[in-house]
């Protein structure tokens, strides 16, 4: 997913030129490990 | 002095090159530069290559040895034995180097003083020379066009040694013009074709307006105009300080960048981490050398996670100066482990504001995430909101954690109330900088915050985790 909005930011901008530092944080909770916690 | 102590070092009988060198004292340099250049080959000098590369590279502290071994110089720069003991001692003359026994010398100085000085003195002496000179040269200064004429090809070319070499028989051929023997003596002992090709490499950027500085220097002396001539000399080597000056500034404040740059890089996690049961993946590019974002993931003993990110009021050295104290106040108030995460800001902020100079100030949204609930109880001091993507009944929504409190060192009494959030299993938690949202193009529209979610909605299924770490 970070790759993906990365390259929409970079293809919006197009000769536009980045500005200000970049950071981007992306976390998905896990399904299988969240349940296997839940059942401890 | 720099031809006596090369005597006293090396018998000239012992290196047939220092034979020349006496013909200069002399005064028997009037010689074409072809003729100089010959004299080299035949008399078997180290080549243009290992002097530019050598002094150049000893003036800019790219050697970070403390000592010089001749032999080893030779092998580096495919030059021989003799001609690297006579630089050697041409840098010994110059301050840069002492010599020692068995082909070895010792770095003294990489930026010596003595370089300002001697240019200080060399406008003085060519203010004389100058005014002097033009009695001689008045309607007489082909020479000189032509070495002009040879020093534009060379810059044009980036070719920093012709440069040179033309460069000095250009002022030398002024002085010498000039008929004052002690004087042309005195100018010699400077040795500016070696103090020219310790810095010439620093110029690149100005490299032709030094040369065209030289211009109205020829124009003035074919006029006859000698006391002008001599003020014009006399600017130009206090011009060319300048540009020293500004060069090694510019390539100090460069290091400098460079050194911030890896300390900061050290201070964000070198991977991203794995925190149980989340799928993590971290985009990091500062617009300069150093950035003023800040991000950091912390594990506490009782198995919760800090998760932070911040952006620093300013750019550049100061931002990041800024984003490294934050970081250090945040996980200062972190290693007392407190479970009152609106208590640990409301420290990082009165720290940050009595640490920080006035108008510095950081956003900065710090979560503590617990794997076996889920639960992320956070507080958003000023940051751009992250966004919590969920999908129920097969349509998207986004909830936003919104701002409870000004960034962090504006205020001295600010309070960040804390919020818990319910993370469900498959929910995306995305956190960022406005250099993310304030992406523009070149017709100033920004990207935005309403295009990040809508393709956060349509990108829902695309697993998160790798790292994506560009910085």
């Amino acid at each position: 997913m970070v790759q993906q909005i990365v390259g929409e930011v970079s293809a919006f901008a197009k000769d536009g030129a980045q500005t200000d530092d970049m950071t981007l944080l992306v976390m998905q909770v896990r399904q299988e490990a969240s349940n296997a916690e839940l059942a401890e | 002095m720099l031809h006596f102590v090369q005597k006293t070092l090396y018998p000239a009988a012992d290196y047939p090159g220092l034979q020349f060198l006496e013909e200069i004292e002399m005064g028997s340099v009037g010689k074409k530069r072809s003729e100089i250049a010959k004299g080299n080959e035949t008399l078997g000098r180290s080549q243009p290559s290992v002097r530019v590369s050598l002094v150049g590279a000893l003036s800019d502290g790219e050697i970070q040895t403390e000592s010089l071994r001749a032999c080893e110089i030779a092998t580096n720069y495919n030059s021989d034995l003799g001609s690297v003991l006579r630089l050697f001692a041409d840098l010994q003359a110059l301050g840069m180097v002492t010599l020692q026994g068995h082909g070895s010398a010792v770095i003294r100085s990489r930026i010596p003083k003595e370089m300002q000085e001697a240019y200080e003195i060399r406008a003085a002496l060519e203010e004389i020379g100058g005014r002097s000179a033009a009695k001689a040269l008045a309607g007489n200064t082909q020479e000189l066009r032509l070495e002009l004429d040879a020093m534009r090809a060379a810059a044009r070319d980036l070719d920093l040694d012709a440069c040179v070499e033309h460069d000095v028989t250009f002022h030398r051929h002024i002085l010498r013009a000039s008929r004052n023997d002690l004087l042309l003596k005195m100018w010699d002992t400077l040795a500016f074709d070696l103090r020219l090709r310790a810095v010439i490499s620093k110029l690149s950027g100005d490299l032709s307006a030094v040369v065209e500085s030289h211009q109205p220097i020829v124009d003035m002396l074919g006029g006859g105009h000698g006391s002008e001539a001599g003020v014009l000399l006399r600017n130009h080597s206090e011009t060319f300080l300048r540009f020293l000056q500004k060069a090694e500034r510019d390539s100090r404040l460069q290091s400098e960048l460079e050194l911030a740059a890896n300390i900061q890089q050290a201070l964000v996690p070198e991977r991203t981490p794995s925190i149980p049961g989340l799928n993590c993946q971290i985009f990091y590019k500062p617009t300069h050398a150093v950035g003023g974002d800040y991000y950091d993931i912390l594990p506490f003993p009782d198995g919760r996670w800090g998760i932070a990110i911040g952006d620093v009021s300013g750019k550049g050295i100061g931002a990041a100066l800024l984003m490294a104290s934050l970081q250090a106040s945040l996980r200062a108030q972190i290693q007392h482990s407190l479970s009152d995460v609106a208590r640990l800001i409301n420290n990082v902020n009165r720290l940050a504001y009595e640490s920080l100079p006035e108008d510095f100030y950081a956003t900065l949204f710090y979560a503590e995430y617990h794997p076996e609930t889920r639960k992320l109880t956070y507080v958003n001091a000023g940051h751009q909101p992250p966004i919590v993507l969920r999908q129920t009944n097969g349509s998207c929504h986004v909830h936003e954690l919104d701002a409870s409190g000004p960034p962090v060192g504006m205020f001295a009494d600010s309070h960040h109330p804390a919020t818990s959030f319910q993370l469900e299993a498959s929910d995306y938690l995305v956190a960022y900088t406005d250099g993310i949202t304030e992406t523009q193009t070149a017709d100033y529209e920004f990207w935005g915050h309403q295009r990040l979610a809508n393709l956060l909605c349509s990108s829902r299924n695309t697993p998160a985790n790798g790292s994506a770490n560009s910085g």
